[in-house]
């Protein structure tokens, strides 16, 4: 089991720098710090959720409900929020958040349903209770200014949703890499048998992979709902593909057992600045797809040999 | 394997709960949603209509026109809920034909697979009226449907009126669509040709997917290539929601430095509008559509000549309004 090697990402930070560049030479503004600032903020959703997931695929398994989750976290903040306050409401979504992945975890550990099913299954279940919260509708919160903070506010200059993620990622890397907890997640994906063999309760660390996706989930989610101002059953419908994509292109290995946090952070950017570069130079919509995936299929590429194992020999056992 | 047994009763538990659960909830709407709804006057013939879903305010409202209009002209009223689903649609637009309905007014769920229900009507020569949307694949009689092209122009030309009194300098727009797939893409061409026509450039089209989410990052990334931009088009109102809330956090004033207009109408539009962070919206008019379907069918009985707005597809435009600070009052709740 080795540690962080930034040699790794590499290739990734390579890539976000030539898009970067040549962006930069189709179209000026790229270049400006409203554009860098408005980058790391659309990059802060997506990365904060990926780096749960980092958390969940490292220990082997993968959360295809916390799109569903995001939308009923939305609901949430907004109904608590407008009666009780904004504090109270957050606070209801993190233990809302924990509650579906204690769920989704004991589905797959005590149910012993594979995680792909399980996760199918309850983003359905939060999808159907997210838009009975909200009555199919929007819930607008346009009267609580408190959580303008989280889309608006800036600390030293530097806006708050790229703090979130900057002391989301700092917390995840140190539990990741230097604590008990990170090393058994590792330990639990890479070989469970072994794992269980050798006394660790591997249950609660698969338990523990689906609250960490559900907590980040809940971050994404506060800086999504200031951003939008309402809360709603049906947003968040690709973001579970968006979020394992991220982990994927970072060098996260589906079956388990090596992740890659800096790696999730690199992709994020990368999408984020490929897809924002698209945008500013006006480029069309159906053209841009075809763009995102071949960058994608080239930062695979060029981090092929060193991170992903598709093929690899860690196949024998998944959940 | 207890664990196992408890997990499953407990789920068991749950899902009954949230079964009841459910049908608390649908237990006001029971009277007005019954599958099929019958009301005694004497018979001058009957008309039914097959509902997209009727959990909808929208079509609720829609199913209300055809329902009124209907009973006062004296007609027997047969109504459907097709609960999005399309087996549902089906079956029970069938059943209708069966009854020996008169008339058939049709908001489909999905169209192209309605093809069945309009041929069993015309078998039995019930005319079928689409309300609402139809599809191109269609032998509808007649469809009545928002001309969406229409309601583009509308917002932009109430935007023009607006911004002429503003006397800005720029003549930027940007619009911020659907997905071109879609059958509102149509409202942007409304839009565009109005806007360029007063000399405007639209100097920004973003795809945001209809997501809200989406729409705030395209709306960032359009005030990052063109920070002087004055007006943006937004093909729904959830999308104008979020790029008004971009446009504020970049420091910028909605509604004052930059004009945002959104369509649908939604309830949660209407709050912004009141305050000027959105200048307008378009709203569609479920009821009229309603009550435009009797009439039609009325005029194909009597052999009156249909006067179509698009005579090759048979097509009839409901009326839209634009709601805008001005009138928005009145659709508050």
């Amino acid at each position: 089991m080795k540690r962080f090697r930034f040699s790794d990402t590499a290739g990734l930070f390579g890539a976000i720098i030539l898009v970067f560049i040549i962006f930069s030479c189709l179209q000026p503004n790229m270049l400006t710090l409203f554009n860098i600032k408005n980058i790391f903020v659309q990059v802060s959703i997506t990365a904060i959720a990926a780096a749960g997931m980092t958390f969940a695929m490292t220990a082997g398994v993968f959360d295809l409900s916390i799109g569903s989750i995001q939308a009923l976290l939305s609901v949430v903040i907004a109904r608590i929020g407008l009666q009780f306050g904004l504090a109270a409401g957050i606070t209801a979504a993190f233990a809302v958040a924990v509650f579906c992945g204690i769920i989704n975890g004991v589905i797959v550990v005590n149910l012993k349903i594979q995680a792909f099913a399980a996760t199918l299954v309850t983003m359905i279940v939060i999808r159907g209770i997210a838009i009975l919260l909200a009555h199919g509708k929007e819930i607008p919160i346009y009267n609580m200014n408190s959580i303008k903070f989280f889309s608006s506010g800036t600390i030293l200059g530097i806006p708050v949703p790229i703090i979130i993620m900057i002391l989301v990622y700092a917390v995840s890397f140190i539990v990741y890499e230097y604590t008990e907890f990170g090393m058994y997640m590792r330990s639990v994906g890479s070989n469970l048998r072994a794992s269980t063999v050798s006394g660790i309760n591997t249950g609660k660390y698969l338990i523990f992979a689906f609250v960490c996706t559900a907590v980040g989930t809940v971050f994404s989610t506060v800086i999504m709902t200031s951003q939008i101002m309402f809360g709603k059953g049906t947003v968040g419908e690709d973001f579970a593909m968006d979020v394992i994509t991220t982990v994927v292109l970072g060098g996260t290995v589906l079956t388990g057992g090596k992740g890659n946090l800096f790696g999730t952070m690199a992709a994020s950017l990368l999408i984020a600045v490929i897809k924002n570069g698209l945008n500013i130079s006006g480029v069309n919509t159906y053209y841009q797809q075809l763009v995102i995936g071949i960058v994608f299929i080239a930062a695979l590429v060029l981090n092929n040999g060193k991170n992903l194992q598709i093929f690899g020999e860690k196949t024998e056992r998944r959940r | 394997m207890k664990l196992k047994k408890m997990a499953a009763i407990m789920m068991a538990v749950f899902v009954v709960g949230c079964l009841t659960g459910c049908n608390s909830d649908e237990g006001t709407n029971e009277s007005k949603t019954t599958k099929e709804q019958t009301t005694d006057t004497q018979e001058k013939g009957t008309i039914a209509y097959s509902c997209y879903d009727l959990s909808y305010e929208y079509y609720i409202t829609l199913a209300q026109g055809v329902r009124e209009t209907a009973e006062a002209a004296g007609y027997k009223y047969l109504e459907h809920d097709e609960q999005s689903d399309e087996a549902t649609m089906i079956s029970g637009c069938m059943d209708l034909i069966n009854q020996g309905i008169d008339a058939l007014i049709l908001t489909a769920y999905k169209p192209e697979a309605a093809t069945a229900i309009v041929e069993a009507a015309h078998e039995k020569e019930i005319p079928v009226i689409m309300v609402d949307f139809g599809s191109d694949e269609l032998d509808y009689d007649i469809l009545i449907e928002s001309d969406n092209v229409e309601g583009g122009k509308m917002a932009a030309e109430y935007a023009m009126e607006l911004l002429k009194d503003n006397d800005s300098t720029e003549q930027k727009a940007a619009i911020i669509t659907n997905d071109p797939s879609a059958g509102s893409y149509v409202r942007r061409d409304g839009f565009y040709d109005v806007v360029t026509d007063e000399g405007y450039e639209v100097v920004s089209e973003l795809n945001a997917n209809s997501n809200p989410d989406e729409a705030y990052s395209c709306m960032q990334n359009i005030l990052a290539s063109n920070p002087d931009v004055t007006l943006v088009f937004c093909l729904n109102d959830s999308m104008a929601i979020a790029a008004s809330q971009a446009v504020a956090d970049a420091g910028l004033e909605p509604g004052k430095d930059v004009t945002i207009l959104g369509f649908n109408a939604d309830e949660a539009v209407f709050e912004p509008i009141k305050s000027g962070e959105i200048a307008c919206t378009i709203m569609q008019k479920p009821y009229e559509m309603g009550k435009m379907g009797v009439e039609i069918f009325e005029k194909l009985q009597s052999g009156d000549v249909i006067a179509y707005d698009d005579e090759e597809n048979r097509i009839i435009w409901a009326p839209l309004e634009v709601i805008s600070k001005e009138n928005v009052e009145k659709y508050m709740k």
